[in-house]
């Protein structure tokens, strides 16, 4: 959901500028709170995964594809703060080398997928998670692969929402048809991410949790 | 996965884990990628219904001379498309010289907030 150059307006342009480098400011302060050094090279290898997964696009219907996005991996793998700064290096080298996504519109592709789908992940998984159903349900595999997927396909519909109503703020396009249209697409790529959030999660996990084990997890303590 | 739970906590073997989605990330962006759907992507198909043509879309048709000019200066290979070599090289090194740029980009970020984060209580 790269956002050209040549849709937005110069006030859309500004807007999510100010507000992209606001929050992304507000997600690094937060991550600066806990990010020790071992989880530096961690944070390097996420981005350089997203990065190269978001080039495998992948045909859903119709005639149309999606890529995954990797907000919600980033979320649920270094929490969301750093989550912004990750998914924000992965746009800017995309911008910047590729010339995917525009340049002027890097402000309101950084807002959509560095902030709003890595928060929107992590902020219903939590809602997920404190629903009050049975211990037995929650400790299962399914259910927490479930919360994933459901929280990583909401992360790519709302900021597909915010993209769309960008676009229609900026008269690219009539909000009653450029929100539905988006949100349909992105209802069907958002299959795909919940799927390989899941899955990836449960590789990426192994390396961000250490053993049970006291020792190592003490150890591990400062640079959670 | 859970079977190894203990032994994947052991530093070392997250290294070795860290190493391995290093590497699945230059195989995806260097092979993988090659067989990528070509097909527009749900905001170009959204646009394209909808009969919103942007301006790069129009020059995505043209040179890429006529591309704007900043975009000129920034973009090294525009569309994942390395300049002067063939189809499948170009795009490999495209997406190895992404995987790379992006780890550094990002590693040299982390460094610098776990740095001031040292610096805090």
């Amino acid at each position: 959901m790269h956002i050209p150059d040549g849709l937005l307006d110069a006030r859309t342009l500004a807007g999510a500028a100010v507000l992209s480098a606001a929050a992304l400011g507000a997600g690094a302060a937060s991550a600066r709170q806990n990010l020790g050094e071992r989880r530096v090279p961690f944070l390097g290898v996420l981005a350089a995964f997203i990065f190269a997964a978001q080039m495998i696009n992948f045909p859903v219907a119709g005639g149309t594809s999606g890529h995954f996005l990797g907000a919600a991996l980033a979320a649920f793998a270094c929490g969301p703060g750093a989550a912004s700064v990750v998914m924000a290096a992965v746009l800017v080298v995309q911008c910047l080398l590729f010339a995917d996504g525009g340049l002027l519109a890097l402000g309101a592709n950084i807002l959509n997928m560095a902030v709003v789908a890595p928060w929107t992940a992590w902020m219903l998984h939590r809602a997920i998670s404190a629903l009050p159903v049975p211990a037995g349900v929650t400790a299962s595999r399914v259910a927490r692969g479930a919360a994933v997927f459901i929280a990583a396909w909401a992360s790519v519909v709302v900021a597909a929402g915010f993209a769309a109503g960008q676009l229609a703020l900026a008269g690219a396009a009539p909000l009653g048809l450029v929100m539905p249209a988006m949100l349909f697409w992105h209802a069907l790529i958002g299959v795909g991410e919940g799927a390989i959030t899941a899955v990836a999660l449960a590789y990426v996990r192994g390396l961000r949790r250490p053993a049970r084990a006291g020792v190592v997890a003490t150890r591990e303590g400062g640079d959670e | 996965m859970s079977s190894g739970h203990g032994a994947d906590g052991r530093p070392a073997s997250r290294g070795r884990r860290l190493w391995a989605l290093f590497v699945s990330a230059l195989v995806i962006a260097g092979c993988l990628s090659l067989f990528a759907s070509g097909l527009p992507d749900g905001l170009e198909r959204a646009l394209a219904d909808l009969g919103v043509e942007s301006r790069d879309a129009a020059a995505d048709e043209a040179p890429a001379a006529s591309k704007a000019p900043v975009a000129r200066v920034t973009a090294l290979a525009p569309d994942y498309v390395w300049p002067g070599l063939a189809d499948v090289p170009a795009q490999s090194v495209a997406g190895i010289a992404g995987v790379l740029v992006t780890f550094g980009v990002a590693w040299a970020a982390g460094r610098v907030l776990a740095q001031k984060g040292a610096g805090r209580p």
